[in-house]
Protein backbone atom coordinates (compact mmCIF):
# COMPACT_ATOMS: atom_id res chain seq x y z
CA UNK A 1 0.00 0.00 0.00
CA UNK A 2 2.98 2.63 1.63
CA UNK A 3 4.85 1.30 -1.94
CA UNK A 4 1.58 2.19 -3.98
CA UNK A 5 1.28 5.69 -2.78
CA UNK A 6 5.08 6.18 -2.59
CA UNK A 7 4.98 5.43 -7.15
CA UNK A 8 1.91 7.95 -7.19
CA UNK A 9 4.05 10.33 -5.84
CA UNK A 10 7.02 9.95 -7.90
CA UNK A 11 4.90 9.78 -11.35
CA UNK A 12 3.05 13.17 -10.15
CA UNK A 13 5.96 14.70 -9.91
CA UNK A 14 7.46 13.78 -13.03
CA UNK A 15 4.58 14.27 -15.27
CA UNK A 16 4.39 17.67 -15.80
CA UNK A 17 7.68 18.43 -16.69
CA UNK A 18 8.30 15.40 -18.98
CA UNK A 19 4.91 15.84 -20.77
CA UNK A 20 5.97 19.34 -21.24
CA UNK A 21 9.19 18.96 -22.08
CA UNK A 22 8.49 15.96 -24.46
CA UNK A 23 5.52 17.89 -26.10
CA UNK A 24 6.70 20.96 -26.81
CA UNK A 25 10.82 20.05 -27.19
CA UNK A 26 11.50 16.83 -28.01
CA UNK A 27 8.86 15.62 -30.15
CA UNK A 28 9.05 19.37 -32.60
CA UNK A 29 12.49 18.39 -32.82
CA UNK A 30 11.34 15.17 -34.37
CA UNK A 31 9.22 17.04 -36.81
CA UNK A 32 11.54 19.37 -37.78
CA UNK A 33 13.85 16.31 -38.87
CA UNK A 34 10.90 14.89 -40.47
CA UNK A 35 10.22 18.34 -42.08
CA UNK A 36 13.60 18.27 -43.39
CA UNK A 37 12.74 15.83 -45.99
CA UNK A 38 9.57 16.80 -47.63
CA UNK A 39 8.94 19.50 -50.06
CA UNK A 40 6.33 21.77 -48.01
CA UNK A 41 4.64 25.63 -47.66
CA UNK A 42 3.11 25.15 -44.51
CA UNK A 43 -0.51 25.13 -46.43
CA UNK A 44 -0.30 22.00 -49.22
CA UNK A 45 0.06 18.37 -48.47
CA UNK A 46 3.85 17.69 -47.44
CA UNK A 47 5.73 15.49 -50.33
CA UNK A 48 8.63 13.76 -49.13
CA UNK A 49 11.68 13.76 -51.23
CA UNK A 50 14.09 12.12 -49.28
CA UNK A 51 17.58 14.53 -48.95
CA UNK A 52 16.73 16.37 -51.65
CA UNK A 53 16.51 19.68 -49.87
CA UNK A 54 20.08 19.02 -48.22
CA UNK A 55 21.24 18.19 -51.73
CA UNK A 56 19.61 21.88 -53.27
CA UNK A 57 21.13 23.50 -50.20
CA UNK A 58 24.46 22.04 -50.43
CA UNK A 59 24.90 23.12 -53.59
CA UNK A 60 23.64 26.74 -52.96
CA UNK A 61 26.29 29.33 -52.81
CA UNK A 62 24.08 31.34 -50.56
CA UNK A 63 23.89 28.99 -48.11
CA UNK A 64 27.60 28.37 -48.42
CA UNK A 65 27.90 32.01 -48.25
CA UNK A 66 25.93 32.14 -44.73
CA UNK A 67 27.33 28.87 -43.85
CA UNK A 68 31.02 31.08 -43.44
CA UNK A 69 29.28 34.25 -42.43
CA UNK A 70 28.37 32.13 -39.17
CA UNK A 71 31.98 30.29 -39.03
CA UNK A 72 33.46 33.75 -39.02
CA UNK A 73 30.79 34.84 -36.36
CA UNK A 74 32.29 31.54 -34.15
CA UNK A 75 35.82 32.37 -35.01
CA UNK A 76 35.35 35.96 -34.19
CA UNK A 77 33.65 35.88 -30.87
CA UNK A 78 36.04 33.01 -29.96
CA UNK A 79 39.22 35.37 -30.33
CA UNK A 80 37.61 38.40 -28.95
CA UNK A 81 35.50 37.68 -26.05
CA UNK A 82 37.46 34.34 -24.69
CA UNK A 83 40.60 36.38 -24.11
CA UNK A 84 38.89 39.80 -23.45
CA UNK A 85 37.02 38.19 -20.59
CA UNK A 86 39.80 36.07 -19.19
CA UNK A 87 42.08 39.11 -19.08
CA UNK A 88 39.48 41.62 -17.68
CA UNK A 89 38.70 38.90 -15.06
CA UNK A 90 42.37 38.82 -14.06
CA UNK A 91 42.75 42.49 -13.47
CA UNK A 92 39.40 42.79 -11.49
CA UNK A 93 40.19 39.50 -9.54
CA UNK A 94 43.99 41.12 -8.52
CA UNK A 95 42.65 42.67 -5.41
CA UNK A 96 40.69 45.77 -7.36
CA UNK A 97 38.80 48.34 -5.92
CA UNK A 98 35.39 48.63 -6.39
CA UNK A 99 35.49 45.30 -8.16
CA UNK A 100 31.76 44.86 -8.24
CA UNK A 101 31.19 48.43 -9.40
CA UNK A 102 33.50 47.08 -12.76
CA UNK A 103 31.32 43.57 -13.19
CA UNK A 104 27.93 45.13 -12.88
CA UNK A 105 28.89 47.50 -15.56
CA UNK A 106 30.85 44.70 -17.58
CA UNK A 107 27.60 42.44 -17.20
CA UNK A 108 25.13 45.11 -17.97
CA UNK A 109 24.55 45.14 -21.47
CA UNK A 110 24.52 41.31 -21.47
CA UNK A 111 20.91 41.44 -19.78
CA UNK A 112 18.91 44.07 -22.06
CA UNK A 113 17.34 42.25 -25.55
CA UNK A 114 19.40 41.41 -28.32
CA UNK A 115 17.16 43.44 -30.48
CA UNK A 116 17.32 46.63 -28.25
CA UNK A 117 20.99 46.43 -28.70
CA UNK A 118 20.76 45.96 -32.44
CA UNK A 119 18.40 48.95 -32.73
CA UNK A 120 20.66 51.00 -30.73
CA UNK A 121 23.68 50.47 -32.85
CA UNK A 122 21.86 50.90 -36.23
CA UNK A 123 21.15 54.72 -34.85
CA UNK A 124 25.10 54.64 -34.53
CA UNK A 125 25.81 53.20 -37.66
CA UNK A 126 23.58 55.16 -39.01
CA UNK A 127 24.92 57.72 -42.10
CA UNK A 128 22.85 60.97 -40.79
CA UNK A 129 23.57 60.99 -37.80
CA UNK A 130 26.86 59.20 -37.62
CA UNK A 131 27.90 58.75 -34.58
CA UNK A 132 30.91 56.05 -35.44
CA UNK A 133 31.83 58.32 -38.27
CA UNK A 134 32.27 61.41 -36.32
CA UNK A 135 34.14 59.67 -33.17
CA UNK A 136 36.80 58.35 -35.92
CA UNK A 137 37.28 61.81 -37.08
CA UNK A 138 37.69 63.13 -33.78
CA UNK A 139 40.19 60.48 -33.09
CA UNK A 140 42.23 61.69 -36.26
CA UNK A 141 40.81 58.29 -37.82
CA UNK A 142 38.44 60.36 -40.44
CA UNK A 143 40.00 58.54 -43.37
CA UNK A 144 38.50 54.95 -42.13
CA UNK A 145 34.89 56.70 -42.41
CA UNK A 146 32.09 54.64 -44.18
CA UNK A 147 28.62 53.93 -44.94
CA UNK A 148 29.08 50.59 -42.52
CA UNK A 149 26.03 48.87 -43.31
CA UNK A 150 26.16 49.48 -47.20
CA UNK A 151 29.58 49.18 -47.13
CA UNK A 152 30.02 45.36 -48.48
CA UNK A 153 33.56 45.41 -46.81
CA UNK A 154 32.64 46.17 -43.46
CA UNK A 155 28.42 44.89 -43.86
CA UNK A 156 29.39 41.50 -41.94
CA UNK A 157 31.68 42.71 -39.52
CA UNK A 158 29.50 46.02 -38.65
CA UNK A 159 26.65 43.24 -37.86
CA UNK A 160 28.99 41.40 -35.87
CA UNK A 161 30.15 44.14 -33.27
CA UNK A 162 27.60 44.63 -30.95
CA UNK A 163 27.19 40.99 -30.69
CA UNK A 164 30.85 41.01 -29.45
CA UNK A 165 30.67 44.04 -27.62
CA UNK A 166 27.44 42.94 -26.07
CA UNK A 167 28.76 39.44 -24.41
CA UNK A 168 32.23 40.29 -23.17
CA UNK A 169 30.95 40.93 -19.53
CA UNK A 170 28.99 37.59 -19.34
CA UNK A 171 32.45 35.99 -20.05
CA UNK A 172 33.98 38.22 -17.61
CA UNK A 173 31.70 36.87 -15.32
CA UNK A 174 32.10 33.38 -15.53
CA UNK A 175 35.57 33.81 -15.17
CA UNK A 176 35.65 36.03 -12.57
CA UNK A 177 33.65 33.19 -10.76
CA UNK A 178 36.32 30.71 -11.68
CA UNK A 179 39.13 32.69 -10.41
CA UNK A 180 37.58 33.05 -6.83
CA UNK A 181 36.95 29.48 -6.90
CA UNK A 182 40.83 28.89 -6.80
CA UNK A 183 42.20 28.02 -3.62
CA UNK A 184 44.30 31.08 -2.42
CA UNK A 185 46.80 28.60 -0.56
CA UNK A 186 47.41 27.50 -4.16
CA UNK A 187 48.49 30.62 -5.66
CA UNK A 188 50.34 31.91 -1.98
CA UNK A 189 52.50 28.77 -2.45
CA UNK A 190 53.38 29.25 -6.26
CA UNK A 191 54.22 33.01 -5.65
CA UNK A 192 56.24 31.41 -2.15
CA UNK A 193 58.02 29.12 -4.60
CA UNK A 194 59.81 32.19 -6.46
CA UNK A 195 57.19 32.11 -9.56
CA UNK A 196 56.36 35.63 -10.40
CA UNK A 197 52.67 36.60 -11.55
CA UNK A 198 52.27 35.84 -15.30
CA UNK A 199 54.12 32.23 -13.73
CA UNK A 200 51.58 31.54 -11.29
CA UNK A 201 48.71 32.73 -13.95
CA UNK A 202 49.75 30.14 -16.98
CA UNK A 203 51.22 27.09 -14.62
CA UNK A 204 48.84 27.34 -11.26
CA UNK A 205 45.37 30.02 -12.23
CA UNK A 206 44.67 28.59 -15.94
CA UNK A 207 45.04 24.85 -15.65
CA UNK A 208 42.65 25.57 -12.22
CA UNK A 209 40.15 26.92 -14.26
CA UNK A 210 39.97 25.03 -17.51
CA UNK A 211 36.51 23.47 -16.86
CA UNK A 212 35.14 26.69 -16.90
CA UNK A 213 37.01 27.54 -20.32
CA UNK A 214 35.45 24.75 -22.04
CA UNK A 215 32.09 26.13 -20.91
CA UNK A 216 32.75 29.27 -22.19
CA UNK A 217 33.67 27.94 -25.44
CA UNK A 218 30.75 26.05 -25.70
CA UNK A 219 28.44 29.19 -24.92
CA UNK A 220 30.52 31.23 -26.99
CA UNK A 221 29.90 28.71 -30.42
CA UNK A 222 26.57 28.19 -29.63
CA UNK A 223 25.61 31.44 -29.09
CA UNK A 224 26.77 32.03 -32.58
CA UNK A 225 25.23 29.49 -34.34
CA UNK A 226 21.88 31.13 -32.41
CA UNK A 227 22.67 34.44 -33.96
CA UNK A 228 19.83 35.76 -35.57
CA UNK A 229 18.78 39.20 -34.07
CA UNK A 230 21.75 40.85 -34.46
CA UNK A 231 21.90 40.49 -38.44
CA UNK A 232 17.72 40.59 -38.72
CA UNK A 233 17.28 44.01 -37.05
CA UNK A 234 20.32 45.89 -38.82
CA UNK A 235 20.39 44.48 -42.09
CA UNK A 236 17.66 42.14 -42.21
CA UNK A 237 20.34 39.60 -43.46
CA UNK A 238 20.45 41.61 -46.53
CA UNK A 239 21.45 42.75 -48.94
CA UNK A 240 20.35 39.53 -50.71
CA UNK A 241 22.14 37.42 -47.60
CA UNK A 242 24.94 38.65 -47.10
CA UNK A 243 25.10 39.76 -43.62
CA UNK A 244 22.95 36.81 -42.98
CA UNK A 245 23.86 34.09 -40.55
CA UNK A 246 22.27 30.55 -40.94
CA UNK A 247 19.62 31.22 -38.24
CA UNK A 248 18.69 34.15 -40.03
CA UNK A 249 18.51 32.20 -43.53
CA UNK A 250 16.42 29.83 -41.66
CA UNK A 251 14.06 32.57 -40.87
CA UNK A 252 13.92 33.56 -43.93
CA UNK A 253 13.70 30.85 -46.15
CA UNK A 254 10.56 29.34 -43.57
CA UNK A 255 9.13 32.69 -43.19
CA UNK A 256 9.29 34.87 -45.35
CA UNK A 257 9.62 32.42 -48.63
CA UNK A 258 7.55 30.03 -47.06
CA UNK A 259 9.86 27.07 -47.94
CA UNK A 260 9.02 24.90 -44.71
CA UNK A 261 10.83 21.84 -46.25
CA UNK A 262 14.43 23.67 -46.82
CA UNK A 263 14.32 25.87 -43.76
CA UNK A 264 13.67 23.11 -41.37
CA UNK A 265 16.48 21.27 -43.03
CA UNK A 266 18.57 24.69 -42.73
CA UNK A 267 17.79 24.23 -38.92
CA UNK A 268 19.20 20.15 -39.42
CA UNK A 269 22.30 21.88 -39.77
CA UNK A 270 22.69 24.05 -37.31
CA UNK A 271 21.52 21.47 -34.53
CA UNK A 272 24.47 18.73 -36.14
CA UNK A 273 26.69 21.57 -36.13
CA UNK A 274 26.42 22.80 -33.07
CA UNK A 275 26.16 18.86 -31.81
CA UNK A 276 29.41 17.97 -33.39
CA UNK A 277 31.42 21.26 -32.37
CA UNK A 278 30.37 20.70 -28.24
CA UNK A 279 31.41 17.10 -28.75
CA UNK A 280 34.69 18.05 -30.38
CA UNK A 281 34.95 20.83 -27.44
CA UNK A 282 34.46 18.13 -24.42
CA UNK A 283 36.47 15.64 -26.26
CA UNK A 284 39.78 17.76 -26.47
CA UNK A 285 39.09 19.05 -22.96
CA UNK A 286 39.00 15.72 -21.41
CA UNK A 287 41.74 14.28 -23.88
CA UNK A 288 43.86 17.16 -22.14
CA UNK A 289 42.59 16.59 -18.74
CA UNK A 290 43.87 12.81 -18.98
CA UNK A 291 47.51 14.21 -19.88
CA UNK B 1 66.70 53.09 -3.89
CA UNK B 2 65.85 49.78 -4.67
CA UNK B 3 63.52 49.45 -1.83
CA UNK B 4 61.32 52.00 -3.55
CA UNK B 5 61.54 50.29 -6.96
CA UNK B 6 58.69 47.78 -6.49
CA UNK B 7 56.04 50.10 -5.44
CA UNK B 8 56.29 52.33 -7.98
CA UNK B 9 56.62 49.79 -10.52
CA UNK B 10 53.59 48.63 -8.65
CA UNK B 11 51.99 51.87 -8.63
CA UNK B 12 52.52 51.83 -12.46
CA UNK B 13 50.49 48.80 -12.91
CA UNK B 14 48.09 49.43 -10.81
CA UNK B 15 47.46 52.45 -12.74
CA UNK B 16 47.74 50.91 -16.21
CA UNK B 17 44.93 47.91 -14.56
CA UNK B 18 42.58 51.20 -13.56
CA UNK B 19 42.83 52.78 -16.87
CA UNK B 20 41.92 49.47 -18.65
CA UNK B 21 39.25 48.60 -16.53
CA UNK B 22 37.33 52.21 -16.49
CA UNK B 23 38.26 52.64 -20.65
CA UNK B 24 36.03 49.30 -20.50
CA UNK B 25 33.75 50.14 -18.46
CA UNK B 26 33.36 53.56 -20.36
CA UNK B 27 32.88 51.90 -23.60
CA UNK B 28 30.18 49.54 -22.15
CA UNK B 29 28.30 52.53 -20.68
CA UNK B 30 28.16 55.28 -23.27
CA UNK B 31 26.22 54.03 -26.04
CA UNK B 32 23.26 53.90 -23.19
CA UNK B 33 24.60 56.93 -22.16
CA UNK B 34 23.96 58.48 -25.58
CA UNK B 35 20.46 57.22 -26.55
CA UNK B 36 19.12 58.76 -23.18
CA UNK B 37 20.81 61.99 -23.91
CA UNK B 38 19.83 61.83 -26.95
CA UNK B 39 15.88 61.19 -25.79
CA UNK B 40 15.90 64.19 -24.94
CA UNK B 41 17.17 66.20 -27.82
CA UNK B 42 14.92 67.07 -31.06
CA UNK B 43 16.23 65.85 -34.52
CA UNK B 44 17.87 69.15 -35.24
CA UNK B 45 20.01 68.58 -31.87
CA UNK B 46 20.58 65.27 -32.88
CA UNK B 47 22.12 66.40 -36.22
CA UNK B 48 23.98 69.32 -35.08
CA UNK B 49 25.58 68.25 -31.92
CA UNK B 50 25.52 64.58 -31.05
CA UNK B 51 27.56 64.68 -28.07
CA UNK B 52 26.27 67.71 -26.52
CA UNK B 53 23.84 67.59 -23.87
CA UNK B 54 20.27 68.57 -24.56
CA UNK B 55 20.41 72.49 -24.43
CA UNK B 56 16.31 72.06 -23.32
CA UNK B 57 15.65 68.39 -22.58
CA UNK B 58 12.13 67.16 -24.59
CA UNK B 59 10.52 65.28 -21.79
CA UNK B 60 7.58 65.08 -24.62
CA UNK B 61 9.76 62.62 -26.50
CA UNK B 62 9.03 60.27 -23.57
CA UNK B 63 5.40 60.92 -23.46
CA UNK B 64 4.85 61.04 -26.92
CA UNK B 65 6.63 57.28 -27.20
CA UNK B 66 4.72 55.96 -24.03
CA UNK B 67 1.46 57.01 -25.65
CA UNK B 68 2.15 56.17 -29.36
CA UNK B 69 3.77 53.21 -29.71
CA UNK B 70 1.44 51.25 -26.80
CA UNK B 71 4.63 50.38 -24.83
CA UNK B 72 2.31 50.19 -21.69
CA UNK B 73 0.46 47.43 -23.20
CA UNK B 74 3.44 45.71 -24.63
CA UNK B 75 4.94 45.91 -21.28
CA UNK B 76 2.16 44.40 -19.83
CA UNK B 77 2.20 41.73 -22.57
CA UNK B 78 6.09 40.82 -21.87
CA UNK B 79 5.31 40.64 -17.86
CA UNK B 80 2.20 38.40 -18.38
CA UNK B 81 3.82 36.26 -20.35
CA UNK B 82 7.19 35.93 -18.18
CA UNK B 83 5.96 35.77 -14.83
CA UNK B 84 3.24 33.17 -16.00
CA UNK B 85 6.38 31.01 -17.30
CA UNK B 86 8.23 31.34 -14.34
CA UNK B 87 5.34 30.33 -12.08
CA UNK B 88 4.70 27.46 -14.59
CA UNK B 89 8.36 26.42 -14.93
CA UNK B 90 9.80 26.63 -11.19
CA UNK B 91 6.70 24.51 -10.38
CA UNK B 92 7.24 21.82 -12.40
CA UNK B 93 10.88 21.68 -12.64
CA UNK B 94 11.53 21.75 -8.95
CA UNK B 95 9.12 18.74 -8.46
CA UNK B 96 10.84 17.13 -11.63
CA UNK B 97 14.46 17.68 -9.77
CA UNK B 98 13.40 16.53 -6.38
CA UNK B 99 12.59 13.31 -8.00
CA UNK B 100 15.42 12.90 -9.89
CA UNK B 101 17.68 14.07 -7.35
CA UNK B 102 16.81 13.01 -3.97
CA UNK B 103 13.93 10.14 -4.47
CA UNK B 104 14.46 8.04 -7.32
CA UNK B 105 17.05 8.64 -9.62
CA UNK B 106 17.34 8.02 -13.37
CA UNK B 107 20.30 8.49 -15.43
CA UNK B 108 18.18 8.21 -18.59
CA UNK B 109 15.77 10.66 -17.62
CA UNK B 110 18.48 12.87 -16.44
CA UNK B 111 20.30 12.95 -20.01
CA UNK B 112 17.06 13.08 -21.82
CA UNK B 113 16.41 15.97 -19.88
CA UNK B 114 19.59 17.57 -20.61
CA UNK B 115 19.62 17.07 -24.45
CA UNK B 116 17.56 20.27 -24.41
CA UNK B 117 20.55 22.42 -23.63
CA UNK B 118 22.32 21.44 -27.07
CA UNK B 119 18.92 22.44 -29.57
CA UNK B 120 18.97 26.16 -30.40
CA UNK B 121 15.49 27.69 -30.87
CA UNK B 122 15.08 27.90 -34.35
CA UNK B 123 14.82 24.00 -34.30
CA UNK B 124 11.58 24.38 -32.60
CA UNK B 125 9.89 27.25 -35.13
CA UNK B 126 8.28 25.42 -37.60
CA UNK B 127 6.46 22.83 -35.63
CA UNK B 128 5.47 24.97 -32.94
CA UNK B 129 3.34 27.20 -35.43
CA UNK B 130 1.42 23.71 -36.77
CA UNK B 131 0.78 22.82 -33.13
CA UNK B 132 -0.65 25.80 -31.94
CA UNK B 133 -2.85 25.80 -34.45
CA UNK B 134 -4.30 22.93 -34.17
CA UNK B 135 -4.79 23.82 -30.14
CA UNK B 136 -6.13 26.42 -31.87
CA UNK B 137 -3.75 29.22 -29.88
CA UNK B 138 -2.59 30.95 -32.85
CA UNK B 139 -1.92 34.29 -31.98
CA UNK B 140 -2.29 33.72 -28.32
CA UNK B 141 0.41 34.12 -25.52
CA UNK B 142 -0.65 30.88 -24.06
CA UNK B 143 1.47 29.90 -26.99
CA UNK B 144 4.34 31.74 -25.50
CA UNK B 145 4.11 30.56 -22.18
CA UNK B 146 4.17 27.03 -23.08
CA UNK B 147 6.69 27.44 -25.58
CA UNK B 148 9.13 29.54 -23.57
CA UNK B 149 8.42 27.12 -20.53
CA UNK B 150 9.36 24.22 -22.79
CA UNK B 151 13.28 25.57 -23.75
CA UNK B 152 14.53 26.69 -20.34
CA UNK B 153 13.41 23.11 -18.78
CA UNK B 154 16.72 21.65 -19.55
CA UNK B 155 18.94 24.54 -17.79
CA UNK B 156 16.57 25.13 -14.99
CA UNK B 157 16.52 21.42 -14.06
CA UNK B 158 20.47 21.28 -14.30
CA UNK B 159 20.82 24.21 -12.13
CA UNK B 160 18.00 23.18 -9.92
CA UNK B 161 19.46 19.35 -9.74
CA UNK B 162 22.96 21.21 -8.44
CA UNK B 163 21.10 22.43 -5.64
CA UNK B 164 19.08 19.94 -4.62
CA UNK B 165 21.87 17.28 -4.83
CA UNK B 166 23.74 19.18 -1.83
CA UNK B 167 20.84 19.71 0.60
CA UNK B 168 21.56 17.21 3.74
CA UNK B 169 19.66 13.60 3.56
CA UNK B 170 19.00 13.93 7.53
CA UNK B 171 16.78 16.61 6.87
CA UNK B 172 14.26 13.87 4.76
CA UNK B 173 14.89 11.44 7.10
CA UNK B 174 13.91 13.66 10.30
CA UNK B 175 10.97 15.03 8.40
CA UNK B 176 10.22 10.98 7.12
CA UNK B 177 10.06 9.88 10.86
CA UNK B 178 7.86 12.77 12.12
CA UNK B 179 5.34 11.44 9.73
CA UNK B 180 5.50 13.43 6.42
CA UNK B 181 5.16 12.31 3.66
CA UNK B 182 6.99 13.40 -0.19
CA UNK B 183 5.02 15.87 -1.31
CA UNK B 184 5.10 17.36 2.17
CA UNK B 185 8.26 16.45 2.72
CA UNK B 186 9.06 18.50 -0.37
CA UNK B 187 6.79 21.33 0.64
CA UNK B 188 7.81 21.74 4.00
CA UNK B 189 11.39 21.07 4.12
CA UNK B 190 12.99 20.48 0.42
CA UNK B 191 11.47 23.75 -1.06
CA UNK B 192 12.21 26.28 1.48
CA UNK B 193 16.04 25.27 1.51
CA UNK B 194 15.57 25.10 -2.18
CA UNK B 195 15.24 29.16 -2.26
CA UNK B 196 18.75 30.14 -4.03
CA UNK B 197 18.34 27.55 -6.42
CA UNK B 198 14.62 28.16 -7.30
CA UNK B 199 15.77 32.27 -7.35
CA UNK B 200 19.08 31.63 -9.55
CA UNK B 201 16.50 29.54 -12.21
CA UNK B 202 14.12 32.65 -11.75
CA UNK B 203 16.25 35.03 -12.71
CA UNK B 204 17.72 33.19 -15.97
CA UNK B 205 14.78 32.23 -16.91
CA UNK B 206 13.06 35.82 -16.80
CA UNK B 207 16.09 37.24 -19.18
CA UNK B 208 15.52 34.28 -21.77
CA UNK B 209 11.81 34.71 -21.75
CA UNK B 210 12.45 38.79 -21.76
CA UNK B 211 14.73 38.94 -24.81
CA UNK B 212 13.72 36.84 -26.90
CA UNK B 213 12.22 37.72 -30.70
CA UNK B 214 11.91 34.67 -32.47
CA UNK B 215 9.33 32.94 -30.70
CA UNK B 216 6.96 35.97 -30.47
CA UNK B 217 7.81 36.99 -34.25
CA UNK B 218 6.73 33.34 -35.07
CA UNK B 219 3.89 32.89 -32.96
CA UNK B 220 2.46 36.39 -32.46
CA UNK B 221 0.63 38.20 -34.95
CA UNK B 222 -1.97 41.21 -33.24
CA UNK B 223 -0.27 44.07 -32.64
CA UNK B 224 -2.10 44.41 -29.43
CA UNK B 225 -0.41 41.02 -28.33
CA UNK B 226 3.31 41.99 -28.90
CA UNK B 227 5.32 41.60 -26.47
CA UNK B 228 7.80 44.16 -25.42
CA UNK B 229 11.11 42.68 -27.88
CA UNK B 230 8.60 42.61 -31.05
CA UNK B 231 7.47 46.38 -30.38
CA UNK B 232 10.60 47.49 -29.76
CA UNK B 233 12.43 45.77 -33.47
CA UNK B 234 8.75 47.71 -34.66
CA UNK B 235 10.42 50.98 -33.13
CA UNK B 236 12.64 51.07 -36.13
CA UNK B 237 9.93 51.46 -38.80
CA UNK B 238 7.40 53.36 -36.91
CA UNK B 239 10.05 56.14 -36.17
CA UNK B 240 12.16 56.16 -38.64
CA UNK B 241 12.94 59.89 -39.02
CA UNK B 242 12.41 61.02 -35.67
CA UNK B 243 15.45 59.74 -33.50
CA UNK B 244 14.63 61.88 -30.20
CA UNK B 245 11.44 59.58 -30.03
CA UNK B 246 12.78 56.46 -31.27
CA UNK B 247 15.44 56.74 -28.40
CA UNK B 248 13.03 57.16 -25.98
CA UNK B 249 10.92 54.50 -26.90
CA UNK B 250 14.42 52.18 -26.34
CA UNK B 251 15.24 53.88 -23.07
CA UNK B 252 11.13 52.92 -22.13
CA UNK B 253 11.43 49.42 -23.06
CA UNK B 254 14.71 48.79 -21.19
CA UNK B 255 14.01 50.53 -18.22
CA UNK B 256 12.26 47.64 -16.78
CA UNK B 257 15.36 44.88 -17.30
CA UNK B 258 17.74 47.46 -16.11
CA UNK B 259 16.13 48.29 -12.88
CA UNK B 260 15.58 43.81 -12.42
CA UNK B 261 19.03 43.15 -13.51
CA UNK B 262 20.79 46.18 -10.48
CA UNK B 263 17.67 44.74 -8.32
CA UNK B 264 18.16 41.22 -8.68
CA UNK B 265 22.07 41.16 -9.12
CA UNK B 266 23.74 38.72 -7.03
CA UNK B 267 21.58 36.22 -8.42
CA UNK B 268 22.18 37.15 -11.78
CA UNK B 269 26.07 36.20 -11.23
CA UNK B 270 25.22 33.79 -9.29
CA UNK B 271 23.38 32.01 -11.89
CA UNK B 272 25.74 32.53 -14.42
CA UNK B 273 28.64 30.98 -12.72
CA UNK B 274 26.24 27.87 -11.24
CA UNK B 275 25.29 27.18 -14.71
CA UNK B 276 29.33 27.08 -15.91
CA UNK B 277 30.59 25.03 -12.24
CA UNK B 278 27.95 22.50 -12.55
CA UNK B 279 28.29 21.91 -16.37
Amino acid sequence: MKKKKHMAVVIAFLLPVFVIYTAFLFIPLVQTAFYSLTEWNGITEKIYVGFDNYKELFGSSDYWLVFWNTIQLVVITLLIQIPAGLILAYLLYMKTKGMKIFRTIYFLPVVIAPVAISLMFSLFYNSEIGVFNRILEMIGLGAFQTNWLSNTDTLLYAVMAPQVWQYIGLYVTIFLGALQSVPSELVESAQIDGAGQVKTFFHVILPQIAGFSNICIILCITGSLKAFEHSWIMTGGGPGVRSSYLGVYMYKTAFVNSDFGTGSAITMTIVALSLVITLIVNAVFSAREKD
Amino acid sequence: MKQFRKPVGQTVKSAVKYIILTAVAVICLYPFLWVVISSLKDNTEIYGKPFALPEAPKFSNYVEAWTGADVARNFANSMLVCVTTLVILIVITSMGSYILTRVRKSRILDLYFSLGIMIPIHALLIPSVLIFKNLHLTDNLLSLVIMYTAVNISFSMFIMNGFMKNIPSELDEAATIDGCGRAQIFWYVILPVAKPGIATVATLAFLNCWNDLLMGLVLISSPEKKTLSLAISALKGSYATQYGLLCAGFVISIIPVVIMYLLFQKQVVAGMTAGAVKG
